[in-house]
């Protein structure tokens, strides 16, 4: 049986949905996803586009410009934050947008964006505890809180890491890092490494507290994206709630080595 | 009055803080650099608006519109995404700390301390959106006005070359 010849609108929609995808994954807000898909239909001239965009999934319908019509839908895995990323797949939504290659091409460009060099894993720490150290500082913390907030961020860090995999909550992780972090840094104080394990305590949840998605949730609620505000502001929620409650069970069994 | 030196101080580990969080979020090479002045310049109209004005709403909208602005203007003039500049900007905004107390209220049923720091943390999240929304109108204006009018405006047609030629 011969194989199936794609039509070019469906080798473009496919361009879409993905490239669409890996920019919500690098932490793009749906409003930039959406002018990308819109420079690029524009582009090839395609006639009676639909998007339906949340963070969790989406779908794109088009016609090509000879009236031949498609629909592509695909599901968005768990965002992260990689702006290097975001940047190099905007500038690939110009430049196709610009130049429109013949849309078979199009997935091997995709290809080529993706395979790029992450920082190591150290850079990424020392971006952490840089990060920490001077958020300690700003929120009235003594040079030992920052000095304390060290050790407690390589664990925190390490402790993603381990819990990094899919099949485990992320909830579950949540409260486990924190759980961890918590009993560190009350620790650490006591022996005499920081002053105030509270600041210590609050400085590292910043690290995992989901800050730029409660950000983006409250946005989108203002921004007539209701259903997606109100499930990432759930997501939010919940998340942070988790934290709260490893760092409770950590304050009940150790508080009576903790310094305020 | 916060003393000069304090105002320097915040300012500088807010620069440090954004490039840190910049690396975190894998911003690479000299690109750090204006994410790390965003950090910085939004802590600084963060303070002189704590100085003007005690209500948590205004100075966060405040400071929210500066960092907003500045991640729009320089995604304008580069073509890359805004939130490449706005993410290592807000980050001193960020009610990290009062939304952690609000969370620890509720389960610590202390209700106290679940309404102050709750209301402090609406407030301040409803700025910091009512800023962006307030600046990224502006900023589509800007756009719809450049795109009529480009002999006017050519910065956007000149990102734009410059991003399909990389």
């Amino acid at each position: 049986m011969e194989p199936v010849q794609k039509k070019p609108i469906e080798y473009l929609l496919e361009f879409i949905v993905n490239i669409s995808r890996q920019m919500i994954v690098s932490g793009a807000n749906l409003e930039r996803v959406e002018l990308a898909i819109g420079r690029i239909c524009d582009g090839y001239g395609l006639k009676d586009v639909g998007v339906f965009l949340l963070n969790t999934h989406m779908s794109v319908s088009a016609a090509w410009p000879d009236g031949v019509y498609a629909t592509r839908q695909i599901s968005i895995p768990a965002a992260g934050i990689n702006l290097d990323q975001l940047k190099k797949l905007n500038r690939l939504s110009y430049r196709v947008a610009a130049e429109h290659p013949e849309p078979e091409l199009l997935s091997g460009m995709l290809q080529e964006v993706m395979e790029f060099k992450d920082y190591p894993d150290l850079v990424v720490l020392l971006g952490q505890c840089l990060g920490m150290v001077c958020l300690a500082l700003i929120l009235g913390g003594t040079v030992m809180d920052a000095v304390a907030v060290v050790p407690v961020t390589i664990i925190l860090h390490y402790m993603q890491i381990m819990f990094s995999s899919p099949s485990i909550d992320r909830i579950v992780a949540n409260a486990f890092c924190m759980f961890a972090a918590t009993t560190a840094a009350i620790f650490l104080v006591h022996y005499g490494l920081g002053d105030h394990t509270g600041t210590v305590v609050i400085t590292v949840s910043l690290l995992v507290l989901p800050g730029i998605p409660l950000v983006n949730a409250m946005r989108n609620l203002f921004c007539n994206n209701e259903i997606n505000g109100i499930l990432q502001l759930l997501k939010v929620a919940l998340e942070t709630l988790s934290l709260a409650i490893g760092t409770y069970i950590s304050f009940t069994i150790f508080g009576r080595w903790i310094v305020w | 009055m916060v003393e000069t030196m304090e105002v320097v101080r915040l300012v500088v580990l807010s620069f440090f803080a954004s490039i840190g969080f910049g690396i975190v979020f894998r911003i690479r090479g000299l690109d750090l650099i204006p994410a790390g002045l965003g950090g910085a310049l939004t802590r600084f109209v963060y303070i002189m608006m704590m100085q003007v004005t005690d209500v948590r709403l205004m100075y966060t909208t405040v400071a929210a519109v500066f960092a907003a602005l500045y991640g729009e203007f320089l995604a304008n003039a580069t073509k890359d995404p805004s939130t490449f500049f706005i993410y290592p900007s807000i980050i001193p905004l960020i009610p990290g700390d009062l939304f952690y107390y609000t969370m620890l209220g509720i389960i610590q049923s202390d209700a106290q301390m679940f309404t102050t720091n709750g209301s402090q943390c609406l407030l301040a999240l409803a700025g910091m959106s009512i800023g962006f929304v307030l600046a990224s109108t502006v900023a589509h204006h800007v756009r719809m006005f450049a795109r009529r009018h480009p002999k006017v405006v050519n910065v956007v047609h000149l990102g734009g070359q410059k991003a399909a030629k990389k």
